[in-house]
């Protein structure tokens, strides 16, 4: 009888044992150490974080930016001995299976992913509607930023306008023409200038204003030469530049992030956070030790000769945009722009990347004042920008002496910042003023100045994973 | 014989019949019996139709039996021995029925007969005793002896005949027995699963027998997954390995004495002897590019989450591994079997007597090889020849006499004799109904390199009872502690291996990279002292050693570090707790149907310490000394993980045989749960205050952070085992896994298997053949099965947020989260097929063994990261099943057990190969290649078509020697200068580029192989134990700074080997020591550095000698062996390096790369055995 019920026990055990191992659950684990993204977007705090997660990719974009700006162009070089690592940006000897072109590349297209995120996914999360739009257009205006980058550097690029969950969708996208990609950046700035607020709070310096907004649309009608969309946009956000402008010595440096120049700009911060600069070690010359900044310098984007002779005499921009380091005989010019002196290691710089500041938007107005044939007006904003710089009015100019006057002052007052390749080439003078600068300086190891120059390849990888992307001309 | 399989079950029977059956009769003897009782019973009457027409005088038993055979197609079944006795019979029969017959037959026979089904069992009548006969009582001497296992242990039940007499008696619990002989009797001794031995009486001294385990004889068990098989019914590929040839070699892991001992199992110690490092072991072949190619451990019937659970067993404690190879025996280990299963079994009790053992050795370990580098006067003449060459200057010290610097030899400065010792106590024992083995260890091995040491205390306690005469009941418990002290040591100069990193706090505090300090040895001048005047570490760069060249320069580089100050300061430390338990319950419901419950349980409680004080000089702190110790280079963390995993497994297993059928079913339920955490502790980089701690506690910005881990499987299982007389044999299996790790729509997978084999030595038709061929044994066997590989890390299918991406606004730091990886819900696991077909071939009654197996294995959805278009934004790529694999080769293995005289040999050898083929990468048609060692990019390469490990690189040429050379040869890109290499343009396209990149040598062994011999001679035994590998390549990575490299040491062979400007018409190897080509030592691979990394090595030898009886009984000890072992004695090899065994990586992508790899020790020890 006993026995009898220990089978019965052993039995039952088995029959346990058997439905135990069939349930489903054993094996659906919920992962204790991650945060799966699905069901992450739920609340008002969650799109919050995945605004500033979209914000914090900004940096890696903004700590090189100046690689694929200046680079290319007579403002800055990269030292020889550097020339490793970003020597073909300077050269012109950047090929489609580059890597810093890949970089370029998927960076953008990242952040502007973290923006579709957002977009696509804030809508059913319940907040205030306010709060809801202004998200909204924090996200459009980064997105917009973006694809005014990738629009540049690459011409047609894929507008990739929503989150891409499947492979097959990743597939679906091609390039699409230059005209239709301004297009999309126009209307997402223009939806984020109508709902941005103009002005934050401390706790919020960093996230685009109205005019932010409307000053990068400015920007981006004055690269598609509609000048007369231009000046009008660009007008209402000259109006709001504070007057007498902020000293040029207060724009750059520790200290001075958000001031009143600025429109917007990437935020770094130092701390030992991992979430500063870069930029400025790679700037000092590497000869210079620790005379210049607390670590050693990188020299990937010292300045020219020819940018230092660019200045007029008495430019009070001068002394602080450049500087001159002597290794024995051998001169440096180097950027005094970004120097952070006391910067404790490579990475923990902590002054901020302007992206866009008063500086630029005046001058791009004064330009499109001039091309509407607004002459004796764009020279009230060319000179508000030689006034701070310490220089004599420019008057009594012909459009075309406005022009040149113009484009020499966007030269000096925005060196370093990431403008000059952009601007050559929008002025059309990318060939012969980079022939020009070659043949005078004897350049060895540059490539021929080709049109082509005037844009990156589109990756290799990129095409050998979806043959349907077509290369620029030139790199084929 | 089917005995194995029932001894077991009959036991329980035995016991409860014990009172009416003689109390010596052995366990198994009555298994026997029982069998062919249950047969009869199966098989009800006798059915004996056919009659037998026979006539014959003073004919042999085989005669006549064959005649029978003949006339009644009935088989016969019989041990050869037990028809040694049997005397020439005088028969006449005609048309007698087979009763009759074989009544005839066996008349005055020793020998009895049973009939079942179509089969006639011939067996040896019971032994009885004789009443003793007074009148001969005169003639006898009693003879006393004892029997004992080939370990020492007394064999209790051993039978003891006179030889052509009736008389025997079997040995009691101390193996002792009392016989009353005449000298010159022979007595046969002889014991189930033993060979039987003859043994002379020349006097009245007590007899020592020794028996031996008959070498892949019909009786030999192996253990296959849930169960053991006796290996002659086995039809899948099944390698056993006896635990004495694991505990008897001084090592620290049971894996490294694996090594040649198996067929198709490779095992290879790429960190030499760093003390307490598990080597590589992979069974058949690489079956994954990504994830792990290591085995499952399955311990005692449990399944192990990780290898080093495996690794910590003791050697001594395991009584047998047995590797299931072919897929068709190891799926039924389904989703985790995809490489090969190794089965570890430990000692458990005996009924008898507490029995205890001690054993320990000692042994002194050294490096058996130093590399030829310059002295202190070749060094100098050598770099004053470089900096000639290079236009440099020379420190002004060189032109004094030599005598005034110092002539260091770095190489004997890092390594040092280093004692190992090992200690083991155990006792096992038990009564009728309970048993038990209980074993403590200890083990402590100082590596050679100083700074490294291991130390490890195991114990174990296995305890088996028989609850009732149906309910068993077993518990195992294996707490252990292990201590170990690494060093970096893989990599280069300035930057060892990933694997040897100082472990930081994951996204908060980075890994910390230590020099390498045997790369930073070999490259060190002799002329840098270790020390400074003061006591501090000399280092090259410190302008106070004088070698200066200018008011601001200095000679040597500034990151290369004096590997004495790294080896005695920096510390990363491993200490580990495990327990691994397990408890069964076993229940016999009916006659060869039992129910089994198996729980086991592991606990590990893992803590790592690093760190680097204030006075190590180390890359980011390159002044610290001890008279300047600077808080900026301190490094402290300590890491703590904690994992527990258990598993619930139960199992039903009918075992019976119907007639001449027989028939194993099982079937399985299976849970296993894993959880893991980590919990990480450091501090920031630069933020340390003080130097009384060396842990993160000497900063006030500790950091921390936390890692979890945790996997289920859930699992169903199925097999059949089928043998129809034991000649045709069949297997198949299906296992349904369920894991946690895969996709929410592939969470499960099924893997069948089966095998078939056929035992040609059983068919009647051939076996005659096969007997004048001496042939005892033919099997034939083949299968097919598929497994899985599950190590693709856990939730790799989902994507997750990363909540690091913060950002400051303003200066207020707000923290953000971004999505991280694609999720791929289809994620599953890597399949595995396999087909394996094998020869088994015995002679001379299994005297020598044969085995030869052909295997090919599809690697199938291998897990590879995808590439996805970077539109997609926030991942780039993605974890898919794409790849995929074949492995194709074969196995040899031969056995031999003579008795040469008075010596007994044993010997195996075993060879097996095999080769690797990639046969998709799901699109492309190559990966990206890697480098092999800083600075020799794109050495391996794998593409689709080729094997893996190829090693690519130039082929040089020459050198450049003129003007005219340079117009004759292509150049690289960049152009080329007299002095460089003429490097082989293979494209044929007038220029040298990566192009010019071709297959140098192959990283992957095409041939492995082990050689074991042992020897015995009366109290005396020795063992060799070979094993090597043969067509193999390894890329000599020290090479890359040790020629030509700017001011550092180099070796002789270097020496007026370069171009020279001076000598330009001088034949030489290499360029000038300043090449700037693109195809240099430094930049560049080329052959010159793929060295042949064919070895054979000595792994074992060991020297043994037992105490004899009479010695023994005056100190009352059972057993007493003392034996010297040599551990890696001689190696034989064309490398130039440390060991051809070092492998950088254990990737098998990338094998073959020496760099800076702990060389592999020559151990040499004294140890003794005791029982008492």
């Amino acid at each position: 009888m006993k026995k009898l019920l220990f089978i019965r026990y052993i039995i039952l055990f088995f029959v346990i044992s058997a439905n135990f191992s069939c349930s489903k659950d054993f094996v659906n684990l919920t992962p204790e150490g991650l945060i799966p993204v699905d069901g992450y977007y739920h609340d008002e705090l969650s799109i919050k974080n995945a605004l500033t997660g979209m914000y914090g990719s900004l940096r890696t974009i903004y700590n090189n930016h100046w690689a694929y700006s200046e680079l290319p162009s007579d403002n800055t070089m990269t030292y020889p001995s550097s020339e490793a690592f970003w020597g073909e940006m300077d050269k012109y000897t950047w090929v489609s299976t580059s890597t810093r072109i890949q970089e370029a590349w998927s960076r953008h297209y990242t952040t502007i992913s973290l923006s579709n995120i957002i977009l696509d996914r804030i809508d059913p999360v319940p907040m205030q509607q306010t709060n809801k739009d202004r998200y909204i257009a924090e996200a459009k205006f980064v997105r917009a930023l973006m694809y005014f980058n990738l629009v540049r550097m690459f011409g047609d690029v894929p507008l990739v306008l929503n989150e891409i969950t499947t492979e097959a969708q990743a597939y679906s996208y091609n390039r699409e023409p230059i005209a239709r990609v301004y297009a999309q950046i126009e209307k997402d700035l223009t939806e984020a200038a109508a709902v941005l607020p103009t002005s934050y709070t401390s706790a919020d310096f960093g996230r685009p204003t109205q005019n932010a907004a409307k000053g990068l649309l400015g920007k981006v009608y004055m690269f598609q030469k509609k000048f007369t969309e231009a000046e009008t946009i660009l007008a209402q956000v000259v109006a709001a530049a504070p007057s007498p402008l902020v000293p040029f010595d207060k724009i750059f440096g520790p200290g001075n992030d958000n001031n009143g120049d600025i429109l917007f700009s990437v935020q770094y911060i130092t701390g030992g956070f991992g979430e500063g600069n870069i930029f400025a070690r790679e700037f000092v010359p590497q000869p210079s030790g620790t005379t210049i900044i607390g670590v050693s310098g990188s020299s990937y984007n010292v300045g020219g000769v020819d940018l230092y002779d660019a200045f007029e005499p008495g430019d009070a921009r001068k002394p602080i945009s450049i500087d001159i380091f002597m290794d024995g005989s051998l001169p440096y010019y180097y950027t005094r722009k970004f120097l952070y002196p006391t910067v404790p290691a490579g990475n923990e710089g902590d002054n901020d990347w302007p992206v866009l500041r008063f500086g630029d938007v005046i001058l791009l107005y004064a330009e499109a004042l001039n091309e509407n044939h607004k002459t004796n007006e764009a020279l009230v904003q060319l000179n508000r920008i030689r006034t701070r710089a310490g220089l004599p009015d420019k008057t009594g100019l012909s459009e075309q002496d406005a022009r040149t006057a113009i484009y020499n002052e966007r030269r000096v007052e925005l060196c370093f910042e990431g403008e000059r390749w952009f601007d050559l080439v929008r002025w059309n003078i990318f060939i012969p003023t980079m022939q020009a600068f070659k043949t005078k300086y004897n350049v060895t190891g540059m490539g021929n100045i080709e049109e082509r120059l005037k844009v990156f390849p589109i990756p290799s990888r990129e095409r050998a994973l979806n043959p349907n992307l077509t290369q620029n001309t030139g790199y084929e | 014989m089917k005995f194995e399989y029932h001894c077991k079950l009959t036991l329980p029977l035995a016991r409860q019949r014990k009172g009416v059956l003689p109390k010596t009769l052995l366990a198994m003897k009555l298994a026997i019996v029982l069998l062919f009782i249950s047969a009869l019973h199966a098989n009800g009457k006798v059915t004996a139709q056919q009659t037998v027409t026979f006539s014959g005088r003073s004919v042999s038993l085989q005669t006549v039996f064959s005649a029978i055979k003949k006339q009644t197609n009935f088989t016969f079944f019989y041990r050869k021995d037990d028809l040694k006795d049997a005397r020439p019979v005088t028969v006449e029969l005609k048309n007698a029925n087979l009763q009759t017959a074989l009544d005839a037959a066996l008349k005055d026979q020793p020998l009895d007969f049973k009939i079942q089904g179509r089969t006639i069992f011939i067996t040896r009548k019971p032994v009885t005793k004789p009443a003793p006969e007074k009148a001969e009582v005169s003639q006898f001497v009693p003879i006393k002896g004892i029997v004992r296992d080939s370990t020492g242990t007394p064999l209790a039940g051993a039978s003891v005949n006179i030889k052509g007499s009736s008389k025997g008696t079997t040995t009691n619990s101390a193996g002792q027995f009392t016989i009353d002989a005449n000298p010159g009797d022979v007595l046969v001794i002889s014991y189930v699963g033993l060979e039987t031995r003859e043994i002379k009486i020349t006097g009245t001294d007590v007899i020592e027998i020794a028996m031996r385990a008959l070498q892949s004889d019909l009786s030999d068990i192996v253990i296959i997954g849930y169960g053991r098989q006796s290996q002659a019914t086995v039809s899948t590929a099944v390698s056993r390995v006896d635990g004495r040839k694991i505990g008897m070699q001084p090592v620290a892991t049971p894996g490294e004495a694996l090594a040649g001992l198996a067929a198709g199992v490779q095992v290879q110690s790429n960190q030499g002897a760093k003390p307490g490092e598990a080597p590589v072991i992979r069974v058949r072949g690489v079956g994954s590019l990504s994830s792990s190619t290591e085995p499952l451990y399955v311990v005692d019937g449990y399944p192990l989450q990780t290898s080093e659970a495996f690794s910590i067993i003791n050697p001594s404690d395991i009584e047998s591994i047995n590797v299931l190879k072919d897929a068709a025996a190891s799926a039924i280990y389904g989703s985790r079997a995809a490489n090969g299963v190794v089965i570890v079994t430990t000692k458990r009790g005996h009924r008898g007597k507490t029995e205890f053992t001690a054993s320990g050795y000692y042994g002194l370990q050294t490096v058996n090889k130093y590399i030829d580098l310059l002295n202190r006067d070749q060094y100098l003449g050598y770099s004053k020849t470089q900096s000639r060459i290079r236009g440099v200057p020379y420190p002004a010290v060189f032109d004094r006499a030599p005598d005034s610097l110092p002539d260091v030899d770095w190489q004997r400065e890092i390594f040092r004799t280093a004692p190992l010792y090992s200690m083991n106590i155990g006792a096992t024992g038990g009564s009728e109904n309970m048993r038990y083995n209980a074993s403590f260890g200890y083990y402590n091995q100082k590596g050679v390199l100083i700074g490294t040491e291991f130390t490890r205390i195991n114990s174990r306690f296995n305890m088996d009872a028989d609850l009732s005469s149906k309910l068993k009941f077993g518990v195992s418990i294996s707490p252990s502690y292990t201590d170990q002290y690494k060093q970096g040591t893989s990599g280069q100069f300035n930057t060892v291996a990933p694997v040897d990193q100082l472990t930081g706090v994951p996204g908060l505090v980075a890994n910390r990279n230590v020099p390498s300090p045997l790369n930073s040895a070999m490259m060190l001048a002799p002329i840098i002292p270790v020390y400074k005047d003061n006591g501090d570490f000399a280092q090259p760069y410190d302008r106070a050693l004088g070698y200066t060249t200018s008011a601001t320069s200095v000679f040597f580089q500034s990151n290369l570090i004096n590997p004495v100050s790294i080896l005695t300061q920096v510390v990363n430390r491993s200490r580990a707790f495990r327990t691994l338990g397990n408890a069964f319950l076993e229940y016999s419901i009916l006659d060869g149907l039992k129910l089994r419950t198996f729980f086991g349980a592991t606990l590990e409680n893992e803590r790592n310490n690093a760190s680097i004080p204030a006075t190590a000089t180390t890359d980011q702190s390159p002044t610290a000394s001890f008279s300047n110790p600077l808080l900026n280079g301190i490094f402290a963390s300590e890491n703590v993980r904690n994992s527990f995993d258990w598993v619930w497994e139960n199992t039903a297993t009918y075992d019976k045989s119907f007639g001449e059928h027989h028939l194993n079913l099982l079937a399985l339920y299976s849970a296993q749960r894993f959880t893991s955490t980590i919990n990480y502790t450091g501090a920031l980089a630069g933020t340390y205050v003080t130097t009384s701690v060396q842990n993160p506690l000497a900063s006030p910005s500790r950091v921390g952070t936390v890692g979890y881990d945790d996997n289920a499987f859930v699992s169903v299982a199925g097999r059949i085992t089928y043998d129809f007389k034991r000649k045709y044999l069949l297997t198949a299996a299906i296992r349904r896994d369920g894991s946690s790790r895969f996709g929410p729509e592939n969470k499960y997978a099924v893997f069948p298997s089966f095998s078939a084999g056929w035992r040609l030595n059983e068919e009647p038709w051939i076996a005659g053949l096969l007997q004048k061929a001496s042939i005892n044994e033919f099997k034939i066997r083949g299968g097919y099965g598929e497994t899985g590989n599950a190590n693709i890390g856990s939730f790799t299918y989902l994507n997750s947020m990363n909540i690091t991406s913060n950002y400051a606004f303003g200066n207020n730091r707000q923290f953000g989260a971004t999505p991280t990886g694609f999720p791929n819900y289809l994620l599953t696991w890597e399949k595995n097929s396999q087909t394996s077909v094998g020869v088994d071939l015995g002679f001379m009654e299994n005297r020598i063994t044969f085995s030869v197996d052909y295997f090919r294995r599809i690697s199938d959805g291998m897990l590879l990261s995808k590439d996805l278009p970077a539109i997609v934004g926030y991942a780039t790529r993605y974890q898919s099943n794409l790849g995929k694999l074949r492995n194709n080769g074969f196995e040899f293995s031969l056995g031999t057990d003579f008795n040469l005289g008075e010596v007994r040999w044993n010997a195996n050898l075993n060879l097996s190969s095999y080769r690797t083929k990639v046969l998709d990468l799901g699109g492309p048609a190559s990966l990206a290649p890697s480098g092999s060692v800083f600075g020799w990019n794109n050495s391996y390469q794998v593409k689709v078509g080729d094997p893996l490990s190829l090693i690519y690189g130039y082929t040089v040429i020459g050198v450049f020697k003129n003007d005219q050379d340079l117009a004759n040869h292509p150049q690289t890109t960049a152009g080329n200068k007299v002095g460089d290499w003429i490097v082989k343009d293979l494209n044929n396209d007038k220029k040298i580029d990566v192009n010019d990149m071709g297959v140098l040598g192959n990283g992957l062994p095409d041939y492995i192989y082990g050689f074991t011999n042992s020897f015995q001679y009366k109290s005396f035994d020795l063992s060799i134990l070979i094993q090597g590998v043969a067509g193999v390549n390894i890329i000599n990575g020290n090479m890359r700074q040790l020629i030509g490299g700017q001011h550092q040491n180099s070796i002789t062979s270097y020496l007026n080997n370069f171009f020279d400007p001076e000598t330009p018409n001088r034949d030489v190897k290499y360029p000038r020591p300043n090449s700037t080509s693109a195809v240099n030592p430094q930049n560049a691979l080329v052959q010159y550095h793929v060295e042949n990394g064919s070895y054979l090595r000595f792994r074992n030898i060991t020297l043994g000698y037992r105490v004899p009886q009479v010695v023994l009984k005056r100190i009352a000890l059972r057993s007493v062996r003392f034996y010297i072992t040599a551990q890696n004695p001689f190696l034989i090899t064309k490398y130039t390096g440390y060991n051809p065994e070092a492998s950088v990586s254990t990737s098998p992508t990338n094998a073959g790369t020496d760099q800076g790899t702990y060389p592999a020790a020559r151990t040499v020890g004294v140890g003794v055995n005791i029982g008492f």
